[in-house]
Formats: structure tokens, sequence, C-alpha cells
């Protein structure tokens, strides 16, 4: 289908899940983020997959645990306090060593908060979230047919690296609607996974699936392994974009919808004659540190512009090493900037 | 838009523009004097809702029946008890901006019996680019699910096929096609074409209601006019921002 369709993020991701060849789809509603279970369970059957509301996000991660153990595309998605409850399946699946993709279209926390949108959850995504020296991949788009293209990459990247892969988003960016296209043909050859449990036959030893290793010694050559891993991954999948950073005096920094709020905010300098840049980083982890570092070579100043109390702020100041001043602008709650605003604090900048 | 009823109801399928529908048709009553009632019946969406611009609406008279204060904010299906007095008021002209899909439009379902004794329109707002709704089958689909959970029967339909951002007059073309080929094979007339206001000079040969509107839920980066270089439009531009974005 390279026919344009008016879709919201929500609903584009269920169909990118679909075209990425993900057949089994694991979840519990919870505002906003429910219109991706809402197509999927119209979706799945059509085209012989299964869709499964799950008595609660636990048992959807232990699911997702489950087939992706048996070698599955798979999926599940929630919003903030329902990842929360994901945690402990996600420390799991990292351990374990297994793909799946992991949906987050956060709202305001914390605790239940609210169900406006919000990037209250970046550190938990990015820093851990549950136990152990674990990572995610996060992606995190800010349009709606980013959300398909990095849908399809993040079933590639965890099947690549056998790793659990975030797609960060927050409401706003689930429930807007944009024009999209889909990829024409659905994938249906899966990369080959010889680790899966697919049933014992004679001619491999046993695949055992666990995070559960009690002897120190091998858990601590299971963590050296994971780490060389992680390396791997910050070598090859760092992900970023820029406008107008070339000569850019003042460098907003901003991930998601904040983006495209900032970016606004932008164009609104320039035509006040400031030299304001935006970049953007796309993985969350790894992070673009280095793209984001060189730029202090040049820019004045850097404003971090997030829909949280300040979280990215901390990688903003990792990237440019104390060179040059990182200030920051956000709301929370469920309250998003307005690109005028944004303006207003550039201008203080400029 | 001409519609005769004093009630009008936009239902349909989710996503198909039923809200930006209501609300432009509200305003389009106001501004000709009359006393107009919103209803937000839209108990699915969580947010571009009719209630969240509440007051700007009750700036230029228009009063919006929602849930109040905390509750317009909560993901619950709170119904309020005002509607039942909006549809028997006969100075009122009542406008229900339905939720989506079979289950959104289940609340309206609890009306059918007072909607039943008066004259209504009920019209089914229809997006040929949305996934369910692309086809004669699945417009006929819609129509006979919203038709059950509603209790109510369609009284005709407005073709609303946009592309959002990036609609063209030959969308809107291909989109009415579809749509009037549903409408012959389920006996239901095509009432209006809603239209963005700057593509309606482009179908003006088209032999049906043009109604145009204007875009009014907008992702806040989309809040702040395009200005180009043409300097009519810088004009137009800032005219917008300055004065309330939903007159004309």
């Amino acid at each position: 289908m390279s026919e344009k369709l008016l879709m919201k993020g929500n609903e584009a991701l269920g169909e990118a899940a679909v075209r990425a060849g993900c057949r089994l789809y694991f979840a519990y509603p919870i505002t906003p983020q429910s219109e991706l279970p809402e197509y999927l369970s119209r979706r799945m059957p059509e085209v012989g997959g299964v869709f499964l509301q799950a008595e609660s996000e636990v048992a959807a991660i232990n699911m997702v645990y489950g087939a992706s153990g048996a070698g599955a595309r798979v999926m599940t998605s929630s919003s903030s306090p329902g990842i929360s409850l994901k945690q402990e399946g996600l420390s799991y699946i990292a351990g374990a060593e297994l793909p799946c993709v992991v949906v987050n279209m956060a709202r305001g926390g914390p605790g239940l908060g609210s169900i406006q949108p919000s990037q209250s959850d970046y550190l938990q995504a990015t820093k851990g979230g549950g136990h152990g020296d674990y990572r995610l991949i996060v992606l995190a788009p800010a349009s709606v047919q980013e959300v398909v293209d990095l849908t399809i990459l993040a079933f590639d990247l965890a099947d690549k690296y056998r790793n659990p892969v975030m797609i960060m988003g927050d409401g706003l960016l689930g429930q807007m609607m944009e024009p999209v296209t889909f990829p024409d043909e659905v994938k249906k050859e899966l990369p080959p996974k010889p680790w899966a449990t697919t049933g014992w036959t004679k001619d491999r030893p046993k695949n055992i699936i666990t995070s559960l290793e009690l002897q120190p010694e091998r858990l601590e050559e299971h963590n050296r392994h994971l780490q060389a891993k992680y390396a791997q991954i910050v070598r090859e999948e760092i992900r970023w974009d820029e406008y107008l950073t070339g000569d850019a005096e003042v460098v907003v920094v901003a991930y998601g919808t904040v983006a495209r709020i900032a970016r606004s905010a932008v164009d609104a300098a320039r035509e006040k004659g400031i030299k304001a840049g935006l970049f953007r980083p796309i993985t969350l982890w790894p992070y673009p540190y280095d793209a984001l570092g060189r730029l202090a070579d040049a820019a004045k100043n850097f404003l971090t512009v997030e829909m949280n109390c300040g979280q990215m702020v901390e990688d903003v100041r990792l990237a440019v090493d104390g060179r040059r001043p990182v200030y920051f602008y956000g709301r929370s709650g469920g309250m998003v900037p307005t690109p005028e605003e944004v303006l207003a604090e550039i201008e203080k900048l400029a | 838009m001409n519609i005769r009823e004093r009630i009008v109801i936009f239902a349909g399928a989710f996503g198909s523009g039923k809200t930006e529908i209501a609300l432009n048709y509200a305003l389009y009553l106001a501004r000709n004097g009359q006393k107009v009632s919103l209803v937000d019946l839209d108990i699915v969406s969580p947010y571009f809702r009719s209630r969240d611009i509440a007051a700007e609406l009750a700036g230029q008279g228009i009063e919006v029946i929602a849930p109040a204060g905390e509750l317009a904010q909560a993901d619950l299906p709170v119904i309020v008890p005002r509607i039942y007095g909006a549809l028997a008021d006969p100075e009122l002209t009542v406008v229900i901006d339905v939720g989506g899909d079979d289950p959104g439009a289940t609340a309206l379902g609890q009306f059918s019996d007072e909607l039943k004794k008066r004259k209504y329109a009920m019209l089914l707002v229809v997006n040929t680019c949305r996934p369910f709704t692309r086809d004669v089958p699945s417009i006929a689909k819609m129509r006979e699910t919203i038709e059950r959970a509603t209790h109510l029967k369609a009284t005709g339909f407005i073709a609303n096929t946009n592309l959002g951002s990036e609609t063209t007059s030959s969308i809107v073309r291909s989109g009415l096609e579809v749509l009037q080929e549903a409408s012959k094979s389920l006996g239901l007339p095509v009432v209006a074409a809603a239209v963005r206001a700057d593509l309606a000079l482009e179908l003006e040969d088209l032999e049906i209601n043009i109604f145009p509107i204007k875009i009014i839920l907008k992702p806040p980066w989309l809040r702040r006019e395009v200005v180009k270089r043409d300097r009519g439009a810088v004009i137009v531009a800032r005219e917008n921002q300055r004065g309330c974005p939903y007159q004309e």
C-alpha cells in the first residue's frame, strides 16, 4: 500500500507492527494509547495474528517474554503507569536477551498523574527502570510517519541485537492525525532464531531461556557479554536529526513532539534574525553525545526543552561537557510548551 | 450547509472529522444569529475534543454541554443531564458531536427515545482516507454498527475526505466519488462536502453543497500560522493570530 492514509499515531504504530511481521500483541488498555489495542483488535484477526487483552500490564509483558522466547515478533504497549508495571518483566527480557518491542505513549506523572502528554519517563526508559545492568534501545519518533518507520526499525533492531526496543512517544503523538504511507509488502521472512525454544529436536542442544544465573562468575561473564553488545549498539545505532545547526548560536535540544514545537520556535527566531538551530535525538539510548558535543565548538549556548521537569538535560550536559552553558525549559503534568514560550526562552539567550 | 432540523447529530467512524465539522457548524450557526448548544458527547477521545475550547466557544455565544471541571479531563464516560433540557428547548439549535465508531456512538443511544419524539438529522461523517471507511462495504458496515449502537437511523452523509495538511482538491474529489457510490447503494443522501476553506474555490464545479471549514483543534506547532514570503499571506496570518482564531 503506497497510498496515503490519515491516521493517528497509535493506529499507525499498530499497522506498522503488522507490516513488520508482528503477529502477537499483548496489552492492557490505558489512555492515551488505547487506540493501539483497539486498532490491533481489529487488524490482528485479519492477518491471522493474535490480539490478547491481558489481565494486567504485568501479565502482558510476561506473555511477551514467552512469545519472544519462542521466536515470534511480539509487541506490547502502554502509557506511563502501565510501563512502570512492566519494568520487572523488561529486566528479565533484557537479561534473557529476548527481542521485543515495547511502546510507551507517555502521560503526565508521577503516580496516576493525568491523561495529557508528557516526557517524564525519559530517565526510566534510558537509565534503567528495572533492576540490573541492562539497556533498552529507545527510539523517539516526532511525526506519525516516523512512528511507522521507527516501529519497523524497532523490530529489526530487536532481532539483530536480541534486545528489547522501546518506542518512546507521548499522548500527543499517539492522538494526533497525520498522513502516512506504509511499506508495500509485509516482511514474511524473519531472521533465523536458532536460540528460540521451538520444541526439542535431537539435532541441536536444548535451548534454555532464563535470566537466572546462580554462579557469580557466570553471571559476571553474562554481564560482560551484555556490555559488549551495548557497546556495539552505541557504535552502530545512534540516530539524530539537525535543523539549521550549521551557524546556530542557540542550539535547542528536544525530542519527539516537543522537537516539532521547538522547530516552530526556531523558525520564528530565525525570522527575528536570531541564529537558532535544533538538535533532535532520535535514539534516546544510545544517546548522540558526540554529535551534540560537536555543536559546542560554534554554539554560544544550549537550551533543552522537555515536557518534564528536566531529565534529558542531564544527557545534554554530559554531551556539552561544561564547554558551554546548558539551559532548560520545561512544562510538566500534561501541560504542553507552546512555540511562543520556547521562542521567549531562545530570545533570552540570543 | 443548510440543515432544516433543529437537532443535528454528527456521528461516524473514529477520526472521521466529526468534531471539526460540529465545531465549524456550531460557529456557522452562531454567526448567523442562532442560539446554539454544542453537545460534546465524545466518550472515547482523550484529546482534540470540543470541550477543549469551551471558553472560546462561550465567547462566541455557544453553550458547550460537556462534563465540567476535573471531569472534562478524565477518561470516563460522563454524560451530563443538561442534554435532556437542551433537546427539549424549541429555541435552541443543538449540535451533537458524537464519539467515534459504535463504542463512541453508544453514548447517544440513551437519548434515542427523546430524539425519536423530535425531528433530527443524524449525519455520518466519512473520510475515505481513514483506514476503516475506504470503500462502499466498509462504509455500509460503519453505518450499520452506528445505527445499531444508537438505536437511530442515519439521515445522510457528510463527505470529509482529507489527508490533513496534504489534502488536495483531487483527494476531495476521489473521496466524494466513493461516498456517492455508497450513497446510491445505501439510499442515503450526501448532504454536503466539508472542505478546508482554502480548497473550496477549486471545487465550486461540484454539484453538491460545499461546507467550507477551518481546522480548529491543532497540535501546538500548527497553531502558529505558516508565514510565507507572500505578503498577503503574512498579513492574513498576523490577523489570525491577533483575533479570535475561530472567527472568519
